[in-house]
């Protein structure tokens, strides 16, 4: 498959082509972390990482490709692994404890979120992903879903916020009730 | 637009710079909205990281050639055996002077029969054989390409007889080749054409030697879909092992015992390297030999 190929598929969504672009890249790409003092398993974390905002920016509508898809997730991979780089450093200094609780917190409401997210049924989680990650219109989310117009995507997408809201803050009371 | 929207669209970065401005100073005074804009950003990135998630892991899932999680399905152990079975037959069959009929029939449907046998006056003499053996299954291909200098010799012993025989024209002898059938390859598997209503697509692995490069002495390169083995490959016998499943192929080499990597993307010339995981070995070892 050629980039421009890929390219368009990837922005219509296609998650089979971006099976595809994982497995094409991967030696490249994980290499450069591995060689670079990095693990197989931080190479794979970045690389995936750095594929998902690659994902994200294409299927959004906001990413217009002007070099190689490979050179465009190289730079991304290169930026993500010196920022880890950059984090490790700074774990191994003072920052240390400050920067574990600020994480701690976060993980833990991330952790509040995800769970309320799976009580959610199928649709609902795809409607609330496909419009707040991957930045689909309602036209966009009708047409993967299968629904008959935007009307039905927007009346669907405000019922399942609405209900997410509510499993979540309901999630927050009680969490601070717990502490 | 109500107060949802206007933070909907903010976290969605749908708003121009004035619009940012406004809604940042609106927020400013309004203790209930700043609230209710950080619980909505929490909840989006809660939502946005669980999208990440899902497609890491759906990622997680992907095969990469050469990798440690190979996934061998029954159907690509069955094309093994097959294809293993068709070359124990080639062996076993040139390895019998008595039949040379059902080769030679074969061999005159090929494009270029010429590359096969070439005779020189009343001595047949082979130059070079290249068989080409290919199995197919309805998910999974393979195909062995086969150069023995042996097997030569006893093509060799048979073929002055052959070549002086009319009777190997004999038009009933290809019957079951009408000219839909593959006829890129010198020689089908035994039994191809008995299965010839499952196979979709046959294997589009073309493989070219060159032992005339001093720098590359075991290494290859696909170019134009073609694969190009740099060495001397005429020491043994060299099987390509290629595994289909959708949209994906992994590719193997198999050499004097020993499985080599193949990258179909490879376009640079590039060192074989060989297998080293243990269960990728086993598992290749077993859809080769069908043990």
């Amino acid at each position: 498959m050629k980039d421009n190929e890929i390219f368009e598929k990837i922005c219509k969504g296609d998650e089979k082509t971006l099976e595809y672009l994982y497995k094409k890249y991967y030696r490249m790409m994980t290499k450069m972390v591995i060689s670079n003092s990095g693990s197989e398993q931080e190479a794979k974390d970045i690389y995936q990482e750095a594929l998902v905002v690659f994902w994200q920016k294409s299927v959004s509508g906001k990413l217009v490709l002007t070099s190689k898809i490979s050179t465009y997730i190289y730079s991304i991979c290169q930026n993500l692994w010196r920022k880890e780089l950059d984090r490790k450093r700074r774990l191994s200094h003072e920052e240390k404890d400050s920067t574990e609780y600020a994480d701690h917190d976060k993980v833990e409401r991330a952790k509040i979120i995800n769970e309320c997210i799976n009580q959610l049924g199928e649709t609902c989680r795809r409607i609330l992903m496909y419009y707040y990650f991957d930045g689909l219109s309602m036209q966009d989310i009708a047409d993967h879903l299968g629904f008959a117009n935007t009307n039905t995507a927007k009346t669907k997408k405000y019922k399942c916020k609405k209900k997410l809201d509510e499993l979540v803050k309901a999630q927050y009371s009680e969490q601070d009730f717990l502490d | 637009m109500d107060k949802l929207e206007l933070i909907d669209a903010y976290l969605r970065d749908e708003m121009d710079s004035s619009q940012k401005g406004a809604f940042e100073k609106q927020m400013a005074s309004d203790p209930k909205l700043q609230g209710e804009f950080e619980f909505q950003k929490s909840v989006v990135a809660g939502i946005s990281e669980a999208r990440k998630m899902e497609l890491k892991a759906m990622l997680d899932n992907v095969v990469i050639s050469g990798g440690a999680t190979e996934n061998f399905t029954l159907g690509k152990v069955v094309a093994g055996l097959l294809v293993v079975g068709a070359l124990s037959w080639c062996g076993y069959y040139f390895t019998q002077p008595s039949q040379p009929r059902e080769f030679m029939p074969v061999a005159q449907e090929a494009e270029n029969p010429q590359e096969l046998i070439t005779p020189k006056g009343q001595k047949a003499e082979v130059e070079k054989e290249e068989l080409q053996v290919e199995a197919s299954s309805k998910a999974v291909e393979e195909k062995i390409t086969i150069d023995d200098s042996e097997v030569d010799k006893d093509i060799s012993q048979i073929l002055p007889k052959s070549a002086k025989e009319p009777q190997i024209n004999k038009p009933e002898l290809l019957t079951g080749f009408e000219g839909d059938e593959d006829t890129s390859d010198s020689l089908l598997a035994p039994g191809s054409t008995s299965v010839k209503g499952e196979i979709e697509e046959i294997s589009s692995i073309d493989v070219s030697i060159d032992n005339t490069r001093k720098k590359f002495t075991f290494h290859y390169q696909f170019k134009n879909g073609r694969l190009f083995l740099y060495g001397d490959f005429s020491s043994d016998l060299y099987e390509i092992l290629e595994f289909n499943a959708d949209e994906e192929r992994a590719l193997f080499l198999f050499y004097k015992g020993k499985f080599y990597n193949l990258n179909d993307d490879q376009e640079r010339i590039m060192e074989l390297k060989v297998v080293k995981n243990k269960t990728l070995l086993s598992k290749l070892d077993k859809a080769r030999t069908g043990n």
